[in-house]
């Protein structure tokens, strides 16, 4: 006990901070050994980026020049000395006043060496291995903080803050004077590759234009809804008709009703694009982002309406009466009547594959991943908010130089930390196992009850959910007129994206694109399911989903966002660092407060059936690739995806496999669009007969 | 050498091209109609299909339009009056088990003829039949076997 009061005696008088001087030395890091996992996420990695190349191209991309401020001090020692650290020119810090810097969060983190998380960082020295730490510092009047960017203007030669939030310049400004001054102090950040010509010290990234997946889908869009005459509006009523069972025949061939077959697109469909999607899409653009995405929902009705007609219309139905339909078969068939088969072979062959692997990405590691994410979220809740309140004291008591205080807070948050990792682990161990037993014992074992009763559950979930927002939405009606007028203000102007249209356009549509689906080619899988001998008229149905999807469900998630100001809550998002779905769970918890366990049940759900009806897709297009024989092995693959996604967080091969659903867009609209005059042949001819009442009903 | 029974006859179909030769040949051998037997084997349900999930299909109404399919298909092939049943698993072992079932005397069974990868994937109906047979087995190549 005296021991350490005197310990702690003389580490209150010995914390005496060194003068931070600056030398042109520097320390280059050398990254610890990669684990295994960390390696297949590398590899995983540069494919992901080969693919985001090509996919996220953005047409049409500015770049923005900028400058980061980094003012800091490295100190180094032996590796494994376990002493003192000496900066350049010799001022030592102990491995005390490391651990203040550390608490007081002015400490760059250190590397995890063998599973450890340490305080340092491994580098070189002149060639020499050494231990280093690196310890932040604000501009010598303290007002500019480490990690600063800010953005040059060209006109008034001044550099202006880039705030955290969504990247939005400030009014603060620096000259160009105090930028050369902290240049030649060696407080700003260099560039890899100096170009000729230009300041060492200016770093430049793409702002703005549009990526190539997104103008195809959004061109797709707007194509087949002036091709089809804006039938997703005049065909709106007749689809409605439809799906109420008015004109279902037993008698005609296929599996499933009108409605069923909307149902079971819409499992795959609703999930966690219009939670978490959605959130993103509200945070990232501002409410102008939410009158592009109702955009790109209407017009994308057309898009889904073709793909469907052509699924039905080229779908084989066999002996048994079930049926194989989808971009598999009508890319292949109908480019083949069109005279076009080598490439409808190639495009049918390339969308499989992407099916396949979107399957077990998007549809299902993903699902799972987030699906485990937030229950464990929902039960960790109390841990971590004791750990967050735990590094806020940590940080209070190092500001106010109380070592002792601190490191038996330190001691207690790290106790914290390591139950709180542990709980994770075996939850999600847990949860990888359940969530994979009972995938597999619908798809391997074939028990139809599970999987029926989890979908069938998805509507009520969908209303439940629908409630919630509405109630959020009438508590706050007073707001509603403005919301509307700065939803159509900032459409146009995007002012909380900084200005300008195009950037508020890219991030509604791109959001909504992801949540509904339409021209990835996917429903028509499903829908080509229908009783129905009238390829038309299920095509009418499944103009139906990007409305439900995207105008309704999207809708209910965006207004919640907006109307609680959750998308621009400094608080939340910033400090906090929330987004996605668990953003949404914390605007929906200052609302209802038990609303969070709900939403958590609603995603497992989701995530359950999504994972279901998507294994079914990549069942059909592992089918058209290595014949229904072999499809045991993709059965098993997929239920070992399921345990893999929950447990894993490997970042680049989910990225990897959800870009998949996009990728699927390039064979399917291609081909579409190649087949569209015989819908529009098809639709006039139905509509005629429409018209004339030749159609019987039934109920 | 005694000659080889050919009373009660099996033809295993799945409707191809391959399938409507094998019902030719054996109703050649077995010489009366009606002492033809033909099963054709469903794979099982699929519990992630939209008509299962959410629709009412079941193997019952899966067989039954498998049965009508198969009315057609026989009178085409001249083989009407010819026994046919449809049974839900793996090939090999119901068509096997159907013959042991009527004491069958042959199978006759067509083959894809798959060489390479493919049949390393697929195996093959006609191997597994052969392997578990109780009767004699005639295996019939396809003229265009690759």
């Amino acid at each position: 006990m005296k021991v350490w009061s005197i310990g702690v005696l003389f580490l209150l008088t010995s914390v005496q901070f060194p003068q931070f001087a600056q030398s042109q030395d520097s320390v280059q890091e050398v990254p610890p050994e990669k684990s295994a996992y960390q390696k297949v996420d590398g590899i995983f990695k540069y494919a992901v980026d080969a693919i985001e190349q090509v996919l996220f191209y953005r047409l049409g991309k500015g770049e923005q020049h900028y400058i980061l401020f980094e003012r800091a001090t490295s100190y180094t020692r032996a590796p494994g000395s376990n002493g003192v650290y000496t900066s350049f020119d010799g001022q030592v810090l102990a491995v005390d006043q490391v651990q203040v810097f550390s608490a007081r969060g002015e400490l760059l983190e250190g590397h995890t060496i063998s599973g450890e998380q340490k305080n340092y960082r491994l580098g070189n020295l002149n060639d020499k291995p050494v231990e280093y730490v690196t310890i932040k510092q604000s501009s010598a009047e303290g007002s500019v903080k480490y990690g600063t960017r800010f953005a040059y203007d060209s006109t008034t030669k001044t550099y202006r803050i880039i705030h955290k939030k969504r990247n939005l310049l400030g009014e603060e400004t620096v000259s160009q004077v105090v930028v050369d001054e902290w240049n030649s102090n060696g407080w700003l950040k260099q560039v890899d590759e100096p170009v000729a010509g230009q300041p060492s010290y200016l770093l430049s990234r793409p702002v703005g234009g549009i990526p190539f997946v997104v103008a195809w889908l959004a061109c797709g869009a707007v194509f087949f809804t002036l091709y089809m005459q804006g039938f997703n509006f005049w065909g709106f009523g007749h689809a409605l008709a439809i799906v109420t069972g008015k004109y279902d025949n037993p008698a005609e061939a296929g599996e499933v009703t009108h409605f069923q077959a909307l149902s079971s697109a819409l499992s795959a469909t609703i999930g966690l694009g219009n939670i978490a999607g959605v959130t993103i899409a509200m945070t990232l653009g501002g409410p102008g982002a939410f009158f592009w995405m109702l955009l790109c929902g209407l017009l994308g009705m057309c898009t889904k309406f073709v793909e469907c007609t052509l699924g039905l219309k080229y779908r084989t139905v066999k002996p048994d009466g079930t049926v194989l339909g989808g971009p598999m078969r009508y890319l292949k068939v109908g480019l083949d009547e069109m005279q076009l088969g080598i490439l409808g072979s190639i495009l049918s062959f390339v969308f499989a594959i992407m099916c396949v692997l979107a399957s077990f990405g998007g549809g299902n590691m993903l699902q799972a991943n987030q699906a485990g994410s937030a229950m464990l979220q929902m039960f960790q809740q109390d841990a971590l908010d004791e750990y967050s309140e735990l590094n806020d004291n940590i940080k209070a008591v190092a500001l106010a130089n109380d070592t002792a205080q601190m490191q038996e807070l330190q001691s207690l948050r790290n106790m914290k930390k390591t139950a709180i990792d542990t709980y994770e682990r075996n939850f999600k161990i847990i949860y990888g196992v359940i969530l994979a037993g009972l995938v597999g014992v619908v798809i391997i074992g074939g028990i139809k009850r599970i999987a029926s009763t989890a979908c069938r559950i998805v509507p009520t979930m969908c209303l439940i959910y629908s409630a919630a927002c509405l109630f959020i939405i009438i508590k706050h009606i007073t707001l509603v007129p403005e919301l509307v007028v700065q939803i159509f203000q900032e459409a146009f102007t995007g002012n909380a994206m900084g200005g300008g249209i195009v950037g508020v356009l890219v991030v509604g549509v791109q959001r909504a694109a992801f949540s509904n689906e339409a021209g990835a080619g996917s429903a028509a899988i499903a829908h080509s399911a229908a009783k129905t001998e009238e390829p038309i008229r299920e095509g009418c149905v499944a103009l139906l989903e990007p409305f439900i999807d995207t105008i309704v469900i999207c809708s209910m998630t965006a207004l919640v966002i907006l109307i609680t100001g959750a998308w621009d809550n400094q608080q939340w998002i910033v400090e906090q660092g929330l987004q996605g779905s668990a953003l949404t769970s914390r605007a929906f918890k200052a609302e209802i407060s038990w609303f969070p366990l709900v939403l958590s049940i609603a995603v497992t759900l989701f995530a359950y059936s999504t994972i279901i009806s998507w294994s079914y897709y990549g069942e059909r297009a592992w089918e058209s690739l290595f014949g229904l024989r072999t499809t045991g092995l993709y059965k098993i693959l997929a239920v070992i995806c399921v345990f893999i996604g929950t447990i894993v967080n490997l970042g680049s091969v989910l990225d990897f496999s959800d870009m998949m659903i996009l990728g699927m867009a390039f064979p399917n609209i291609a081909g579409i669009l190649l087949l569209s005059p015989k819908v529009k042949k098809d639709l006039f001819a139905y509509w005629k007969r429409y018209k004339a009442g030749e159609f019987k009903t039934y109920s | 050498m005694p000659v080889l029974k050919r009373e009660l006859v099996v033809v295993p179909v799945d409707f191809s091209e391959a399938s409507q030769n094998a019902v030719k040949v054996a109703a050649e051998l077995c010489g009366d109609i009606t002492k033809l037997h033909i099963i054709h084997v469903l794979p099982p349900l699929e519990a992630i299909s939209p008509a299962v999930v959410w629709g009412d299909l079941s193997d019952d109404n899966r067989m039954e339009s498998v049965r009508e399919f198969a009315q057609g298909f026989l009178d085409e092939q001249n083989a009407t009056g010819a026994k046919f049943t449809v049974r839900v698993g793996s090939p090999g072992h119901e068509i096997t088990d159907y013959a042991d079932d009527i004491k069958a005397d042959l199978i006759v069974v067509s083959s894809h003829g798959y060489h390479g990868v493919k049949r390393f994937v697929l195996g093959s109906v006609a191997e597994s039949v052969i392997r578990h047979a109780h009767c004699a087995v005639l295996v019939l190549r396809r003229d265009d076997a690759e």
